[in-house]
């Protein structure tokens, strides 16, 4: 006689099923798969000379072309001169803030609104974000900007 | 129908289906406020709080806009063709952490707070508008 139990083969009956669409989920599915529902857009770069007195509106829209609902965030860099840590606007070692006036980033009802004609159904599928600069006193500067979303939504498609 | 336990393989579209139903548009909030030129005084603090009223969790994003007397892109503070920027300090810092600790930070409330000074721009009326979009597992949210 054996010392150890004969292992019986699994049935069929115990390998796990992939489920269908109809069934019922757990509570808990959503969060085991928020981690595939975030996602990050290409990088943008978006140069302009501004002079003494000159100003820019620069405005960023996500969209999924799905027209899946998103909600995104915009990470936002705006060098003076050249791209490096030191001509950050603000806080650059080389920069004065004193010579600019920046307003913003902030997500713009305005232009959210105006994809609608100003009507109460906004596009849930598309996020709107603004930035003012106003060039007070630096001289003739190049401005290179660059952004970056991250943001959640069932598809990836933009 | 029985509910799945969760050690089960779920297909790739149950993601989908179920996010749309987390993001909600909040409805349009409006408000205006007359701010005076200096020396009379002259800037305005604006609080803008989402709670969703179950008290379940949220995370939102504040859209907002002010506008110079009435709601015309041309009267947009800050881009409008007929604003001059220098006349307004604007500060917009969007989160309060100091108001959300006010409320021990629960995770159903959002507070965004912006501040607008009237540096140079006359008597005016300021014109308010925002409109929160959140994520939260019901769509009863409601601004106060």
């Amino acid at each position: 006689m054996s010392e150890f139990p004969i292992v019986q083969p699994a049935k069929l009956t115990q390998i796990q099923q992939r489920v269908r669409q109809q069934n019922v989920l757990p509570t808990a599915v959503k969060s085991r798969n928020l981690g595939s529902i975030i996602f990050g857009s290409d990088v943008a770069i978006a140069q302009t000379t501004l002079g003494n007195g000159n100003q820019a509106v620069i405005s960023w829209t996500l969209t999924q072309n799905d027209k899946f609902e998103l909600i995104g965030l915009d990470y936002i860099t705006v060098y003076v001169g050249s791209v490096a840590t030191t001509n950050i606007l603000p806080g650059g070692s080389a920069i004065d803030e004193t010579q600019w006036q920046v307003i913003g980033p902030f997500y713009d009802w305005e232009n959210w609104s105006e994809t609608n004609n100003q009507n109460d159904t906004f596009a849930g599928y598309q996020d709107f974000v603004t930035l003012y600069i106003l060039n007070i006193s630096a001289g003739s500067q190049d401005l290179i900007i660059y952004n970056k979303w991250k943001y959640v939504s069932p598809r990836e498609n933009l | 129908m029985t509910r799945i336990i969760q050690q089960q393989i779920v297909p790739t579209q149950i993601k989908g289906r179920h996010l749309g139903e987390v993001i909600y548009i909040d409805n349009i909030q409006e408000g205006t406020v007359s701010v005076f030129n200096l020396p009379d005084a002259t800037s305005v603090l604006v609080t803008y709080t989402l709670t969703n009223n179950f008290l379940e969790e949220v995370i939102g994003v504040n859209y907002l806009s002010v506008y110079l007397n009435s709601v015309d892109p041309t009267n947009r503070i800050p881009g409008g063709s007929a604003i001059d920027e220098t006349d307004y300090i604007l500060i917009i810092p969007q989160y309060s952490y100091s108001r959300w600790e006010l409320v021990e930070f629960v995770p159903y409330k959002e507070i965004a707070q912006l501040f607008l000074q009237n540096a140079s721009g006359g008597n005016i009326d300021l014109v308010f508008k925002n409109k929160w979009k959140y994520m939260s597992q019901r769509k009863i949210a409601k601004d106060v």
